[in-house]
C-alpha cells in the first residue's frame, strides 16, 4: 500500500505492508526517536500524537493513519529544539538509559495539555501506560512537576 | 507480505455493503493487534459517522466507533460520576483509551472488558447492521455469536432516566494490568432499605453473569444488613494469573457486599 502522512510538519510518502503499524512506518522512515518496547500497548515507549491525540503507535495500523498529522517527541517544539518537557526531564535527572524518555515526554505533554496543574494522583494516572526500568519513577514525577511549573511561568 | 485489504466506507450504507464481502469492521484496532489478520478485508470505521456520543435526561447514546475517551468525557460532562464514564476512565491507559472503541469492545468482549458490566447492568441495547439488522439487548448480543457474524454495531443506548447509586470495582494486580474481573452494583434506596438493585459480574466462569436471584432476595433489605457470600455467585471464577478461583470468588463477593452497603458509591 502507499499514501502520505504528515510527520512533524513534513509530508512523507510511505510504502507499507497492509498489516504494518504506524510504529513500523515511522521507524522505517527514520523516526527512530519513536521506540519499540513491547509492541503490545503495554510499555508506552512508542507514544506519538495522531491528529493531536496521544496513541500507542504500535497499536495503530498505518492504513488508518493515512493523510493524518503525526507528532513525535522530536517534533513537539516545532523548531527541532528541545521542548521544555525534554529540558525538565534532563534537569530533574529523570533520564538514565533514556529508552522510555520519548514516550514519557509525550505522555507528559498530553497530560499537561488537558490538566495544566496535575495532582500526584493525576500524574500517576496520566503516566500509567509508561514503563521505566531504570529510574524508579520518583525523578520522573519530579520532571513532570518541573515541566508544569516552567510551562505555567512561560504562559 | 500480508494479503489484507483495507476499505474506507463513508456511510452506514457503504459499511453494510462492505460487510457482505468478507469484510470485518476495524474500530480501534487494539484487539486485532493481538492476532494481526493476514487475509480478508478490514473496514476502517472512522469515516462512517458512527462515533458521536449524545447524553440526554432520558438516555445515553454512544456510536459504535466512539472511543473510550470520547464516550467517557461526553458522559462525565453531562452526568458526573456516571458508572459508564468511571469504568471507561479506569481502563487501560490514556493513549489506549484514545483508540479502543465501544463497538470493538462489545464485539470482542475480552474477559477484562470495562464496558460490558456497566452496559449489561443498565439494560443497554445496541443496533447492528449487516447480515442481521436490528436492536438487541447487549446481554443477548454478547451471548449469541450469530448476532456478531458479518455485522457491525452502529449504536449503543442505555437508559439514563433512573437515578441509581452505583459501585464499580475492577480487580487487577496493578492498575495498568488487565483486570481479572469486574463488579457493577446499582442500587435504588428507600431510606436505608434497598428498593431495587442490579448486580453484574464479568470475568467469571461463563464470562458474565447478572445475579438476578441475589437481586430478588435483596430487594427490601436494609442496606447495612446485606451480605453476599461466595456461594451466591454460582459457578464463581476459574484460577487466573496466580490467583485461585476461590480467592477471586471471595473477593468478588466482598466487592458486591461493599457495593450494596453503599461504600464508595456514586450517582448514575
Ligand atoms: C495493554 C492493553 C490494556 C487494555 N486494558 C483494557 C481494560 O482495562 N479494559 C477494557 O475494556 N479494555 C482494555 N483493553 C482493550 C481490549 O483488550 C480490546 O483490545 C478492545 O476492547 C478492542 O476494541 P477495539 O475498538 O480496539 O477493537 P478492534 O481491534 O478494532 O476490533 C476487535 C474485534 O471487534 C470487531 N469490531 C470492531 N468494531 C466493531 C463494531 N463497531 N461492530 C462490530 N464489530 C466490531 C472487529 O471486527 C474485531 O473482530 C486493553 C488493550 C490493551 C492493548
Ligand atoms: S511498543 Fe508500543 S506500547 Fe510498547
Ligand atoms: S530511563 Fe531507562 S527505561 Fe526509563
Amino acid at each position: 500500500m502507499n499514501g502520505t502522512i504528515i510527520v512533524n510538519g513534513a509530508q512523507i510518502e510511505i510504502d507499507f505492508d497492509p498489516a504494518d503499524t504506524l510504529l513500523d512506518v515511522l521507524r522505517d522512515n527514520g523516526h527512530t526517536e519513536v521506540k519499540r518496547g513491547c509492541s503490545k500497548g503495554e510499555c508506552g515507549t512508542c507514544l506519538v500524537l495522531l491528529d493531536d491525540l496521544l496513541v500507542n503507535s504500535c497499536q495503530v495500523f498505518a492504513a488508518t493513519a493515512l493523510g493524518k498529522k503525526v507528532t513525535t517527541s522530536s517534533g513537539l517544539n516545532g523548531d527541532g529544539r528541545p521542548h521544555v518537557i525534554h529540558e525538565s526531564f534532563a534537569d530533574a535527572g529523570a533520564v538514565q538509559c533514556g529508552f522510555c524518555t520519548p514516550g514519557m515526554v509525550m505522555a507528559t505533554h498530553s497530560l499537561l495539555t488537558t490538566t495544566p496543574d496535575p495532582t500526584d494522583e493525576e500524574i500517576r494516572l496520566g503516566l500509567v501506560g509508561n514503563l521505566c526500568r531504570c529510574t524508579g519513577y520518583v525523578k520522573i514525577f519530579d520532571a513532570v512537576k518541573l515541566a508544569c511549573k516552567r510551562m505555567r511561568k512561560d504562559g | 507480505m500480508s494479503k489484507v485489504t483495507w476499505v474506507y466506507p463513508k456511510s452506514v450504507d457503504e459499511l453494510t455493503e462492505c460487510l457482505k464481502n468478507d469484510t470485518r469492521p476495524h474500530g480501534g484496532g487494539t484487539g486485532f493487534m493481538r492476532n494481526v489478520p493476514q487475509s480478508g478485508s478490514l473496514a476502517d470505521l472512522s469515516g462512517v459517522g458512527i462515533a458521536s456520543v449524545r447524553v440526554t435526561d432520558g438516555s445515553v447514546r454512544i456510536g459504535g466507533a466512539a472511543t473510550f475517551t470520547a464516550a467517557a468525557s461526553a458522559i462525565a460532562a453531562a452526568r458526573p460520576g456516571h458508572i459508564v464514564a468511571r469504568a471507561l476512565y479506569d481502563a487501560a491507559s490514556p493513549a489506549l483509551r484514545n483508540r479502543i472503541t465501544i463497538g470493538g469492545s462489545l464485539a470482542l468482549f475480552p474477559p477484562w472488558s470495562s464496558v460490558v458490566g456497566p452496559l449489561v447492568a443498565l439494560d443497554a441495547e445496541l443496533t447492528i447492521v449487516g447480515a442481521t439488522t436490528g436492536t438487541y439487548p447487549v446481554s443477548e448480543y454478547i451471548g449469541n455469536r450469530e448476532l456478531g457474524a458479518e455485522t457491525a454495531i452502529t449504536e449503543i443506548r442505555a437508559d439514563a432516566s433512573r437515578e441509581w447509586e452505583s459501585h464499580w470495582y475492577r480487580f487487577a494486580p496493578t492498575h495498568f494490568n488487565y483486570p481479572l474481573f469486574t463488579v457493577v452494583v446499582l442500587t435504588e434506596l428507600d431510606g436505608t432499605s434497598i428498593s431495587d438493585c442490579r448486580i453484574v459480574l464479568t470475568g467469571n466462569r461463563g464470562r458474565f453473569k447478572r445475579l438476578e436471584a441475589v437481586e430478588n432476595e435483596i430487594r427490601g433489605t436494609s442496606q447495612p444488613a446485606v451480605e453476599v457470600t461466595p456461594a451466591d455467585l454460582g459457578a464463581g471464577f476459574p484460577d487466573r494469573q496466580g490467583f485461585s478461583g476461590e480467592y477471586l470468588t471471595h473477593l468478588a463477593a466482598v466487592a458486591i457486599t461493599r457495593g450494596l452497603r453503599g461504600a464508595e458509591r456514586n450517582a448514575t
